[in-house]
């Protein structure tokens, strides 16, 4: 085969490898195990962001106690962020009954968060984490991290990069099923 | 930070579709040709299959190009197919033709699409319906039947038989047919929010309702025809090369 039909083949060859090698750019994340612990507090208002301490939010993870929590730590620049909101947000109307939502901005201006949290329209509460106290405590390493806690207030699952529908779904039924 | 799962699963599809390429490759229409055909049809199927789903989910995504790129936030599975069969069609109208290409993409299609589901298995997402024997998910604390597993096997068997058991003209319809069932079936074992079916669920219902139109006029057109299976096409001698003048 001539030179040219080889560079003819490699090159989409390339692009594909580029774009399945991209695409595995994320992984598991967050600090399996973690136990929120201090005094219980209330969640805010949903469709409110609130800024927040490590501290005030694991209160508000152990108020929770007896149901399962999902926290999701975002930020308005982060691509994959933009993608899963609404998948979060679906998840949010369908088990608000039995499940607390609970999202965390960090490394974020609070309007830009508010206008991401409006462009998408966000219902569950979500904290602002200003210090980046809350994306520390869970050991966050990438934006965004979804992170399941179980009925005891402690972290059972977490996925790095932007969560799917059915793995989304999977872990809700899971959770309430402990 | 690098998915090494999901890494894995892309290598093994990879691998999985290339050997398929050698198996399905017939006398008419060698590996080489299918490789590089396969090749811009991923490219073309992939960039179609996200396009459309952000044009269907998220327009508004159109505005941040770099969004675009994240092709693990969703991809249109069924657009992404015709598109990549019809790049394939194109692309072979003239030299090879387009029925021997898509007779050998057919079964390799379905091979790296239960590589794809079978790798489930690594990457720890094998979901389906809550039963006492089965699979961990990643992340869970209860087994699921794996349902991903289910469907690699039907598809890898259907890659098998269809070029054996249907005249080649039938193989890619065919080959259609049984992916879009499987997929329509599978979904309503796995994981979905809300009540109403998936997107993806209905338009496969579409692609094997259309690929069984397909084939039942393609079995009426040719009623009486005595022709090859693909399984035959592999004893036709290849094209004769082409000498370029000195």
């Amino acid at each position: 085969m001539c030179r040219a039909g080889k560079l003819r083949r490699l090159i989409p060859g390339l692009v594909v490898m580029g774009l399945l090698v991209g695409a595995c750019a994320t992984g598991g994340g967050g600090r399996i195990g973690f136990v929120a612990r201090g005094r219980p507090r209330p969640l805010p208002a949903g469709g409110r962001l609130l800024p927040a301490s490590a501290g005030e939010f694991q209160g508000m993870v152990v108020a929770q106690h007896g149901r399962p929590v999902v926290v999701n730590v975002w930020a308005s620049w982060c691509g994959p962020c933009r993608t899963e909101a609404p998948v979060l947000q679906r998840a949010f109307a369908q088990y608000r009954a039995r499940v607390s939502f609970l999202g965390v901005a960090t490394s974020d201006q609070a309007d830009d968060a508010r206008s991401f949290m409006k462009r998408y329209g966000l219902r569950y509460p979500n904290l602002l984490d200003e210090t980046g106290g809350i994306k520390a405590v869970l050991g966050v390493p990438g934006l965004p991290t979804t992170l399941v806690f179980d009925r005891d207030g402690k972290v059972v699952a977490s996925v790095l990069g932007g969560v799917s529908e059915q793995k989304l779904v999977a872990l809700l039924e899971d959770a309430l099923r402990t | 930070m690098i998915d090494l799962r999901l890494l894995i699963s892309v290598v093994v599809v990879a691998g999985v579709a290339w050997c398929g390429v050698r198996v399905w490759a017939t006398g008419a229409v060698g590996p080489s040709v299918l490789i590089d055909r396969s090749l811009s049809a991923v490219v073309a199927g992939v960039a179609v299959g996200r396009l459309s789903w952000v044009l269907i989910e998220q327009p508004a995504l159109l505005r941040q190009p770099g969004d675009l790129l994240l092709i693990r936030s969703g991809v249109e599975f069924w657009p992404g197919i015709v598109a990549g069969l019809a790049w394939l069609a194109w692309r072979s109208r003239n030299a090879e033709g387009r029925l021997p290409v898509l007779a050998g993409c057919a079964p390799v299609l379905l091979i790296g699409i239960a590589s794809y589901e079978a790798t489930c298995v690594v990457r720890g997402e094998c979901f389906g319906p809550f039963t006492s024997v089965g699979l961990l998910p990643r992340g869970l604390q209860h087994r699921q039947f794996p349902v991903g597993v289910l469907v690699a096997a039907v598809l890898a068997a259907g890659a098998l038989t269809i070029p054996r058991a249907v005249r080649v003209h039938l193989v890619p319809s065919a080959s259609l047919f049984l992916l879009a069932t499987v997929k329509l079936t599978a979904a309503f074992f796995l994981p979905v929010l809300g009540t109403r079916p998936p997107r993806t669920q209905i338009e496969s219902g579409v692609a094997a309702l259309l690929s069984l139109l397909f084939l039942g006029w393609s079995q009426v057109g040719r009623r009486g025809a005595v022709g090859p299976t693909a399984r035959s096409e592999t004893r036709r001698p290849a094209l004769p090369m082409q000498v370029p003048p000195s």
